[in-house]
């Protein structure tokens, strides 16, 4: 529904006004860097990650130090722990971690005296039931975008989180939805992103995330930076479900791979 | 605790009102073998009434204005007196009046056809130099006829934020600021009816169709005790009441919208009707698309204004007038949008005698929206109303030297947030969000006294009365936004009850003939808040009442004010100074969902606001060259315990100079040229300062709220209009325009982005909206 709006927009714009896009010169002064944290949790594999960064100033290159010695442990609402090492500057890994579905997990990332922790539930998955390509023609232009079909379970709050992947290259998109408007029911979603043209023959990847309604908060908190077309609120850092000011998130899902050619 | 503060209220109040029948019986007992003049003023061609008209007695230098129904009344010694009427625009009448026992005399003034050439006697700024009103801008509707705008749309919402004080809200936006408020902070009214959303098109015009506009008047501040609801500003909006003399007809033609008005006596000299309306046609371009969703999409708006009146007797007048317009955005046959406000007003003046005219008006408000998705499998209707039936009695009372004005005023609002409805086969449920009720009690009373020929003051006192009132469940929330307590309510049941008492006043120290000092504190409490977390005022955004989780907004203002005319009434300058606190603001927390949310009040701060600033104001009255220059300094801030630990921040809307130019030259006898310039600092905002990674993204990192600047922005547009012959029955006229003449790409949208090739790097990217943009309209009257 959203995108319909923007169209709206943009065809008041195109009539009637020339709007015009250029490069400015903001001079913005540095911010102090800022320990990025991002956790993850799976159910595909045992083997989990935890990536530790700092911010960097805006002006600066995009790239972003690992930040090495840091202990990290994840433990579950069952007392296991979990002992993460450190695989490679930033990159914290465990190789023993399988993700169930209802469990709780408890990050605890101690770093140079701080102790930055947060926890994630992990839903029960949500299992998608078809894949297929819509087409939309936009002023002339076909789009080809990707739709999924999943049944929502009702009388639970389910959040949903989509990574789309078009032959190798991740969207840039956050695609994250919930079941506010359609609880309970066989639920369609295309997925589309205007950055991204698909043509027949390209290879299309999705994952599948069932999320923790704190992180679909997050998620949300995020994506409104974003969103283009002048309708956009005021942005701010989403709210972490990490403590002691870290950025990032700490996110226990479950997963589904999927894949399909364009025809 | 409530219960309290209202019962020592009440034990007070006697008081005041002891105060206010004492002032008047005293004076009225002093002032034997007076007597009375009073009437009605119309225009003779018209027979429109005149609002705001001069009235004066010359030999003793008493002066009235008449109300907003035309009617006056003076009151002096019997004797033999020469009364003169001025009115901007129209010839000076005097007259000879000879004062023993009441007078009833109805005046009709002459229109000067050369609205530049006004020859105004010295005491027609009588009004400015002896009103204790400041913080009031009146436009003139033929004024506003000459000034240019975006695709030639003579708009009354653009034309006032030309004046001091007043803010855009930005391009394609027609909210406004006032003084540090925020867009909801004004009341605006049509005919006395709430206009919920003042804004077509999402924004690029406003609802008002000058055609069949009388008379605006905006209050930025001494908000007379007659009005209340709202913090900022009073924009009061007075429709034509319809020609009672000879039928006319009159319209334009313009590039993206026609007009045509109707008007003509319904009984001659006893009743009128004006029938105004407008559509846009932006959608006609879409036809010429060979795009199939485009070429059958929809995307305009039409508006109707209708006005009748009917004069009974002399002591009766009824008055009926209505508004309706409607938005409509379609994508072919997928996707509707639709919304509109509609206003009816019914109003009874009477005149009880000389001295007591009362006004009684029944006034029904509604705006509603209508979302529709009909792709099949997931259709569904959003539909949203709110709607107000408004009860209101006012009196004013016109005794030597006082003017009173006292009345009550019950409005009763019903918001239905969301119902969302859909097909079987949908995979959108249907739900309904609680509908809320709330009724609002005001009784207000003032006294307009003329102190002394230096002092006058205007003192009242407004209480004003809120109650949410069943059926309904209504939760309260912990910090975190989880539901804590529900409880439900019966039908009428007071839910939550809130009383204010509103004290008004304000003084005017007359410095010397033509200067003059003013002074005003306000209260005003506003029950009624506009959510919207995004920079674009959309017609979904949501409208709730005060409640258990939302106090009422408070707003205290302060302002001084210094006067002066010069070089024979010419010019006027204005310096007003102003101090606003305002409690109870209305902020989001991060990701608020304010959309179809029962929850929704567990999603807002709750803080506080102070602005304060300094406006000038020169303007140059008569002459074929006029115009005026507007300057303010000032600040606004916000402060929220959810956002940077409570300290104060800019608000988006702190501009800190705002500087508008406005001049009208009449060059010969056909052409008339104009231009507008505007300039101000740009909006405060939040930028990135650091940025960091996740997963493959980059991510932007933010400080501090609003720490930087949008670009500044400025902007001139130029206009012409080529009259057409004069002296004709049929007459025509050309407007020309030229929006952004000098094509600046004033900042819309700055985004931040990966520099394109190149993803090492960070990049702004500026969006203006418009560029350069002429227009042209063709006006024709018979």
């Amino acid at each position: 529904m959203i995108h319909y709006f923007k169209y709206l927009f943009l065809s008041i714009g195109l009539i009637a006004f020339s709007s015009c896009e250029k490069v400015i010169d903001l001079n913005l002064d540095s911010q102090d860097p800022a320990l990025v944290i991002e956790g993850t949790v799976g159910n595909l594999t045992s083997d989990q990650i935890v990536k530790i960064s700092r911010s960097v100033s805006i002006g600066g290159k995009n790239e972003f130090p690992g930040v090495s010695g840091a202990t990290v442990t994840v433990s579950d609402d069952q007392g296991r722990i979990y002992n993460y090492t450190e695989q490679s500057p930033g990159v914290y890994i465990t190789r023993r971690l399988l993700g169930t579905p209802g469990r709780t997990y408890f990050l605890k990332v101690t770093f140079e005296g701080k102790e930055y922790r947060a926890s994630s539930a992990m839903p029960f998955p949500v299992h998608i039931d078809s894949l297929g390509i819509t087409s939309t023609t936009i002023f002339s232009d076909e789009r080809k975008s990707l739709q999924l079909q999943y049944q929502d379970p009702a009388g639970v709050k389910n959040c949903y989180r989509f990574i789309l992947t078009v032959n190798g290259v991740k969207s840039k998109t956050i695609f994250i939805y919930n079941d506010d408007f359609n609880d309970g029911n066989t639920v369609n979603r295309e997925l589309f992103d205007t950055d991204i043209d698909m043509e027949s023959g390209d290879n299309a990847g999705l994952e599948i995330q069932c999320i923790d309604p704190v992180l679909y908060r997050y998620w949300q908190g995020l994506d409104q930076n974003r969103n283009r077309g002048g309708a956009s609120t005021t942005p701010a850092n989403p709210v972490s479900n990490i403590t002691n000011g870290a950025l990032g998130y700490f996110s226990a899902h479950t997963q589904q791979m999927e894949s399909v050619t364009i025809p | 605790m409530n219960r309290k503060v209202k019962f020592t209220f009440f034990k007070r109040s006697p008081i005041w009102l002891f105060c206010f029948c004492f002032l008047v019986s005293q004076t009225a007992k002093a002032q034997q073998q007076r007597s009375t003049v009073s009437g009605i003023i119309k225009d003779a061609s018209t027979g429109e009434t005149l609002i705001g008209a001069s009235v004066r007695l010359i030999e003793i230098d008493k002066a009235a204005s008449s109300n907003s129904y035309g009617f006056y009344s003076l009151s002096a010694p019997n004797g033999e007196y020469s009364l003169q009427i001025s009115y901007i625009g129209y010839q000076t009448l005097t007259k000879k009046i000879s004062l023993a026992g009441k007078l009833t005399l109805n005046l009709e003034l002459a229109s000067s056809n050369q609205l530049q050439e006004v020859v105004i006697s010295s005491k027609s700024s009588n009004e400015l130099m002896n009103s204790p009103q400041m913080g009031l801008e009146k436009l003139n509707m033929e004024g506003v006829k000459n000034i240019p705008v975006l695709l030639g749309e003579r708009d009354v919402l653009k034309t006032i934020q030309l004046l001091p004080g007043i803010k855009s809200a930005g391009e394609g936006n027609s909210g406004f600021y006032v003084r540090g408020g925020s867009s909801d902070h004004n009341l605006i009214l049509l005919d006395e009816a709430n206009v919920y959303n003042a804004s077509h098109l999402l924004g690029f015009f406003s609802t008002f169709n000058s055609d069949a506009i009388k008379d605006v008047a905006v209050y930025k501040g001494g908000m007379p005790a007659q009005y209340g609801g709202r913090l900022a500003s009073v924009l009061d909006i007075k429709m034509n009441d319809g020609n009672s003399k000879e039928y006319t007809a009159e319209g334009g033609i313009g590039l993206i919208s026609s007009r045509l008005k109707v008007e003509g006596p319904l009984i001659k000299d006893k009743g009128s009707f004006m029938l105004s309306g407008r559509r846009t046609y932006a959608d006609m371009f879409l036809k010429l698309s060979s795009d199939t969703v485009l070429n059958g999409s929809a995307l305009y708006f039409y508006d109707v204004n209708a006005k009748a009146n009917y004069e009974i007797n002399d002591r009766n007048t009824m008055y009926l007038s209505g508004y309706f317009g409607q938005d409509k955005l379609g994508l072919n046959k997928t996707f509707y949008f639709n919304w509109g406000n509609t206003t009816a007003t019914l109003r009874w003046n009477h005149i009880f005698n000389s001295k007591i005219f009362s006004n009684t008006s029944l006034i029904y408000s509604d705006y509603n929206y209508a979302i529709e998705n009909l792709q099949s499998g997931n259709d569904f209707r959003v539909t949203s109303i709110i709607r107000d039936w408004n009860l209101k009695q006012d009196f004013q009372y016109f005794t030597t030297g006082h003017t009173l004005r006292f009345g009550l005023n019950a409005n009763h609002h019903r918001i239905e947030p969301g119902k969302i409805s859909s097909s079987q086969t949908s995979e959108v449920n249907e739900r309904t969000i609680s509908t809320r009720n709330g009724l609002e009690l005001a009784a207000y009373i003032s006294d307009e006294w003329r102190v002394s020929d230096v002092v006058s003051l205007n003192y009242g006192l407004r209480l004003s009365s809120f109650a949410l009132l069943g059926p309904g469940t209504i939760k309260s929330y912990d910090q975190d936004g989880n539901t804590i307590a529900s409880r439900s309510y019966d039908k009428s049941q007071i839910i939550k009850h809130y009383f204010y008492p509103e004290p008004r006043f304000a003084i005017n120290y007359r410095l010397a003939e033509q200067s003059a000092l003013k002074a005003s504190v306000t209260r005003n409490t506003q029950n009624l808040h506009l959510l919207s977390n995004s920079s674009a005022s959309l017609p979904t955004d949501l409208w709730i009442m005060s409640s258990n989780n939302v106090k009422p907004q408070v707003a205290d203002q302060a302002a001084l004010g210094y006067y002066l005319n010069f070089n024979k009434d010419k010019f006027e300058f204005s310096a007003e100074v102003y101090y606003k606190n305002m409690r109870n603001q209305i902020d989001y927390k991060n990701a608020a969902n304010l959309r179809a949310n029962e929850n929704v009040e567990a999603e807002l701060l709750f803080g506080k606001g102070r602005a304060y600033g300094i406006e000038l104001f020169l303007k140059k009255k008569y002459g074929d060259f006029n115009g005026w220059i507007g300057y303010t300094l000032s600040r606004t801030e916000r402060s929220f315990d959810g956002i940077d630990n409570g300290t104060y921040f800019p608000a988006k809307q702190d501009r800190t100079h705002d500087l508008s130019l406005v001049a009208i030259y009449k060059a010969g006898k056909r052409w008339t040229l104009s231009g507008t310039f505007v300039y101000n600092t740009g909006n405060a905002v939040s930028f990135p300062h650091g940025k960091y990674q996740l997963e493959d993204r980059t991510e932007y990192y933010y400080g501090e709220r609003n720490r930087d600047r949008m670009p500044d922005y400025h902007r001139l547009d130029l206009g012409a209009t080529l009259e057409g012959k004069p002296g004709k029955r049929f007459t025509s006229s050309w407007t020309f325009g030229l929006y952004n003449a000098y094509n600046r790409h004033n900042a819309y949208t700055i985004e931040f982005e990966d520099v394109p090739g190149d993803a090492t790097r960070t990049q702004a990217v500026q969006t203006a909206l418009f560029g350069i943009i002429p227009s042209v309209t063709w006006n024709f009257k018979l």
